[in-house]
């Protein structure tokens, strides 16, 4: 039951706990007596004072965690093969599978969880693009979790998921990719003075005409230069979503008022520093 | 139904032909950026982290020239400085540190505990890639003014959401490869006989994911504080960093070297070629220095609390698991032999210097041996900075080392000796330079401070600081370049250069796909391959 | 014999390594738990501060009412119910009342979701103060935490439906609720830490 990594945890369980009761009484600022002292940290401030709070529930919260995964552990037994085989039935317990397979879904969770950051920095359509394409990911994930065990065979798993997911992933793609690609070169264009507009206009064009060139001339284009283009496009994607976010809107001829136009946007205005030399900033290690 | 149930096989034919053929295989970039096979992406974690650490160790070079003469020097301007600081901070954990040991960790911790897979393969493939995107943006956050001190509101709510990336996608490593120590280890092999390497990354990992995460609570608080709550709780954004200082003084910072005490354990008993008598005092060593290294709790720490009791005793007991695990390291020549090797000078360079780190930790937790530098606190005194880049620079030769021990597993052949053994040397030198000024001034009562046009400086030996980081950027220049050869593949590379024992070393080189070519031995020891020879 | 072959179905897959998903769960689920012990941690502290020096907690003319975090803390306590009937279930191979009880569970999660931001605007709680600030961090990340916890529930009752799962091999769902279990944990400190000591 006690195995070494159940021990080890059971450790930090003990440790958590009894570190929490001497940090509460020494940041109490109590004086030492008796029972009283331990009454608080042991009730978890029911019953009187545990010092410093965030210490202190930082610990406790320690203890208990702990002491969760050893029992997690000692119920599994560590964990060891022998345990394992017992459960599936086997004499020997199964290897890992290994992943022959690329799959693209994490890098694509990635770069949502980019998109994400960037929208909770700098505005919310990243934020949305980032959540639509964290909650695609995830889908994708467990579809292919799930399908590559639903036969032995890697081919014919392959085969099903593609049936099962092809009619809904195509069309989605499409909607998706068009979509982004818009709002994106939206922003870009909207960011841009209006020669740089221009030149944009005609030149994305131009590589959508290049690209299109290159699939039909060489369909058979190998999966690096996809996986390239479709690397390339989604830096490009999020560094024109910072770049224009950093610039910000070009002002219109006739336009309107800044101040309101700030308003509308939810612009945000920026945090005012002192001014270096009135202000002493100290920082330890 | 077809899709729901598992269609019994009927036809013998059937079971007649190979059982589990592989679809076409990816190559090249695509093979990358899909890839689920660990050591593809432990690859990438160490290349990401040696770039992007060469970048940190020159921003400090920048300040420690920058404190010889602070007052005619000028190298970053009175707007940057602190937000630079910080990034040279952050950056030397996050950045480097720590990416390079899971860079290690994940090529060799699924060999060593004899798994043809490392647990939740695309789960630690996007570990990769959310870190390498979250470092993008934390160094994006400070091009457009932001990080803690800068003036754009933006900048300063990218700095903290890309913190918050950096700081779940290490989270994600660490449970990928603990799972693996934890969950995927053959018959034989429990947790008491894994490798000492892979026992430390399963206590480094533990301990990552019971500190880090309370930083991961915190910046949500900070961004919420900032975005929506007018900093009524953070203040200015320079007050960001203070609250995440904590991660940076010991003995939280211990937490990014605890796998140099594995490294050093490995590579002796390896060069020994004897059985580890005090294999048990070993494993406990760790695990005590990985207990002793939980810092979380000193998140806001009063001086009250830094006096106690439990901060005191946590710093003065750090010493003794290392103590331990040398002595049970000592033990191995009593009965093995001993053969110097490239990998023998970094653990023991890397193992030196966090000794000296925590030994010096140990003094400073020492009530009234430290003064608080003129008009500031305690914990700025810079005796702690010195501390701190004893840890972490502990944590980069182990990661090195461990680059170069494992280097037919990493790359394709074994890296290259000599500069291999001059590596380490530099490193020691550099980082002894860079991290015993700051532990004499700092008892002299020197502080780390930046007063209003940055003309303060380090305190004290800055020359000797400015020399000891340009050796070791030297230093991993060198290592880099003893690592060249790992690109070229050689046919007659040895799959055991060392004569190993443990399982990693039963891996081809450079290991396939699915690592191990043949059946594992029954493992009945800790040294499978020493009952293997014995056998034969 | 040609014909035969082309007939034949692929083989079954290999039994799965077990325990992986359940122990990185444990852990992933020990990690979000100290995330939360930082928040709540920094929660009492602030608290604590304030009331020390005589002040009030919360900004005059803000209120938080019980009532919808006590029928959040029941539903999340019959959520902890259901997500054991899916696993039982599930053990039992009685599918129907294994997605019933998943379905449940799914929707009790959303029903915390819907009390916890109906709380939101009855408290009338402003961001730009400690308390508010603190508030809205804890509970948000826990929403944050339900849903991630929703989302598990609905890739592992996915992955029964698809037959992954049943009475000799339910770990997946044994995964799920044991974060589940983390999650109404968490909302069980916050309703006493919060909603009722206020």
């Amino acid at each position: 039951m006690f195995k070494t990594g159940s021990k080890f945890l059971y450790g930090v369980a003990a440790f958590g706990f009894v570190a929490a009761i001497v940090y509460a009484i020494a940041t109490g600022g109590q004086k030492v007596d008796g029972i009283d002292t331990l009454l608080g940290p042991i009730t978890f401030g029911y019953k009187g004072g545990v010092g410093d709070h965030v210490g202190f529930t930082i610990l406790v919260v320690l203890s208990a965690v702990s002491f969760f995964l050893a029992v997690v552990l000692s119920a599994l037994h560590d964990a060891d093969a022998e345990a394992e085989a017992q459960v599936v039935g086997l004499e020997t317990v199964p290897d890992a599978p290994t992943p022959f397979n690329a799959n693209y879904w994490p890098i694509v969770g990635a770069f949502s969880a980019a998109a994400i950051v960037l929208g909770l920095a700098i505005g919310s359509e990243l934020f949305v693009i980032g959540c639509v394409g964290a909650a695609i990911a995830t889908a994708e994930w467990a579809i292919s979790a799930w399908s590559d065990r639903i036969t032995g065979d890697p081919v014919v798993n392959a085969g099903i998921r593609a049936r099962m997911m092809h009619p809904i992933e195509i069309p989605v793609a499409a909607v998706l990719g068009i979509g982004l690609f818009v709002a994106a070169i939206s922003r870009i264009l909207l960011a841009l003075p209006k020669n740089g507009s221009y030149v944009v206009f005609g030149l994305v064009p131009a590589i959508i005409f290049g690209v299109g060139i290159l699939i039909v001339t060489k369909p058979k284009l190998s999966r690096s230069v996809i996986a390239g283009l479709l690397l390339f496009g989604g830096f490009a994607v999020l560094a024109g979503g910072v770049a224009a976010a950093i610039a910000g809107e070009r002002k219109h001829e006739g336009g309107h008022d800044d101040a309101k136009h700030e308003a509308e946007a939810g612009g945000r205005i920026a945090v005012s520093l002192p001014e270096p030399g009135q202000t002493v900033i100290r920082v330890a290690n | 139904m077809a899709l729901t149930e598992t269609p019994p096989e009927t036809v013998d034919a059937a079971s007649a032909t190979d059982a589990s053929p592989t679809p076409s295989q990816p190559t090249g970039l695509a093979a990358v950026l899909g890839s689920g096979d660990h050591k593809v992406i432990g690859r990438l974690y160490i290349v990401s982290a040696l770039v992007l650490g060469l970048l940190v160790v020159g921003l400090g070079e920048g300040f420690a020239l920058e404190g010889i003469k602070p007052e005619t020097y000028d190298i970053y301007g009175l707007d940057s400085a602190f937000q630079l600081f910080t990034l040279a901070r952050i950056g030397t954990v996050f950045l480097l540190a720590l990416p390079l040991l899971i860079g290690l960790a994940m090529v060799v911790v699924p060999l060593q505990v004899g798994s043809r897979a490392i647990a939740f393969p695309r789960a630690a493939a996007a570990s990769y890639w959310g870190w390498l995107l979250g470092a993008a943006l934390l160094l994006g956050s400070y091009a457009i003014n932001g990080g803690p001190g800068g003036g754009s509101a933006e900048g300063v709510d990218l700095w903290i959401a890309s913190m918050g990336l950096l700081v779940l996608s290490v989270l994600l490593a660490a449970v990928s490869i603990a799972t693996t120590v934890i969950a995927l280890r053959p018959a034989g092999l429990y947790l008491a006989r894994v490798p000492l390497f892979s026992w430390s990354m399963l206590i480094a990992s533990i301990m990552w994911l019971l500190t880090l995460p309370v930083l991961f609570g915190l910046l949500v608080l900070m961004y919420v504080d900032h975005r929506l709550g007018d900093s009524v709780f953070v203040g200015s954004p320079a007050a960001l960093y203070p609250n995440i200082q904590w991660l940076f003084r010991n003995p939280q910072i211990y937490v990014v070297a605890i796998p140099v005490l594995g490294l050093l354990g490995d590579v002796l008993q390896t060069v020994s070629g004897a059985r580890m008598k005090l294999r048990g005092v070993a494993q406990a060593a760790i695990a005590a220095f990985g207990l002793l290294s939980f810092g979380a709790f000193l998140v806001a720490p009063s001086e009250a609390a830094l006096d106690s009791f439990l901060v005191i005793g946590m710093g003065l007991l750090a010493v003794l698991p290392l103590l331990a695990l040398a002595a049970s390291c000592a033990d191995l020549f009593r009965a093995g032999s001993f053969k110097l090797r490239a990998g023998v000078i970094y653990a023991v360079a890397a193992f030196l210097i966090l000794l000296l780190g925590v030994a010096a930790g140990a003094v400073g937790s020492i009530p009234d041996v430290l003064d608080a530098p003129k008009g500031g606190a305690l914990a700025d005194n810079i005796f702690f900075l010195g501390v701190s880049h004893a840890a972490i620079l502990a944590a980069v030769i182990a990661g090195l080392g461990g680059i170069h021990w494992w280097a037919t597993k990493v790359g394709r052949q074994p890296a290259s000796e000599g500069l291999g053994m001059l590596a380490p040397l530099v490193l020691l030198l550099g980082a002894a330079l860079t991290v015993i000024p700051d532990l004499i001034a700092g008892i002299a009562g020197d502080g780390l401070q930046r007063n209003a046009d940055f003309t303060g400086g380090y305190a004290g030996g800055n020359a000797a600081v400015a020399a000891g980081i340009a050796l070791v950027a030297l230093g991993v220049v060198i290592a880099v370049v003893s690592f060249l050869p790992l690109l070229k593949r050689r046919d007659d590379a040895p799959a055991d250069p060392w004569g190993g024992l443990t399982l990693e070393w039963l891996t081809p080189t450079p290991p396939p796909l699915d690592n191990f070519v043949a059946d594992l031995p029954v493992v009945t020891s800790a040294e499978p391959l020493i009952d293997q020879r014995e056998e034969t | 014999m040609a014909t035969t072959a082309a007939l034949a179905l692929p083989p079954a897959a290999p039994p799965a390594r077990p325990r992986i998903l359940l122990v990185g769960t444990a852990l992933a689920t020990a990690g979000t738990l100290m995330a939360f012990a930082g928040l709540i941690g920094v929660y009492l502290a602030q608290r604590h501060a304030v009331l020390a020096q005589g002040g009030a907690w919360l900004p005059e003319g803000t209120t938080i009412p019980l009532t919808p975090g006590t029928i959040g803390m029941a539903t999340m306590a019959l959520s902890g119910v259901t997500i054991w009937w899916a696993v039982d279930a599930v053990g039992r191979n009685d599918r129907p009342s294994a997605y019933l009880a998943l379905g449940l569970t799914i929707m009790f999660g959303l029903a915390v979701i819907n009390s916890t931001t109906f709380l939101y605007t009855q408290m009338g709680l402003v961001a730009n103060t400690k308390a508010g600030l603190l508030i809205y961090a804890v509970t948000g990340a826990h929403l944050a935490m339900i849903v991630a916890g929703l989302v598990y529930a609905a890739v592992m009752t996915f992955r029964t439906l698809g037959g992954e799962y049943h009475g000799r091999d339910r770990e997946g769902l044994v995964a799920a609720a044991l974060f589940w279990y983390a999650t109404i944990a968490v909302y069980a400190v916050i309703w006493y830490a919060i909603y009722v000591t206020k």
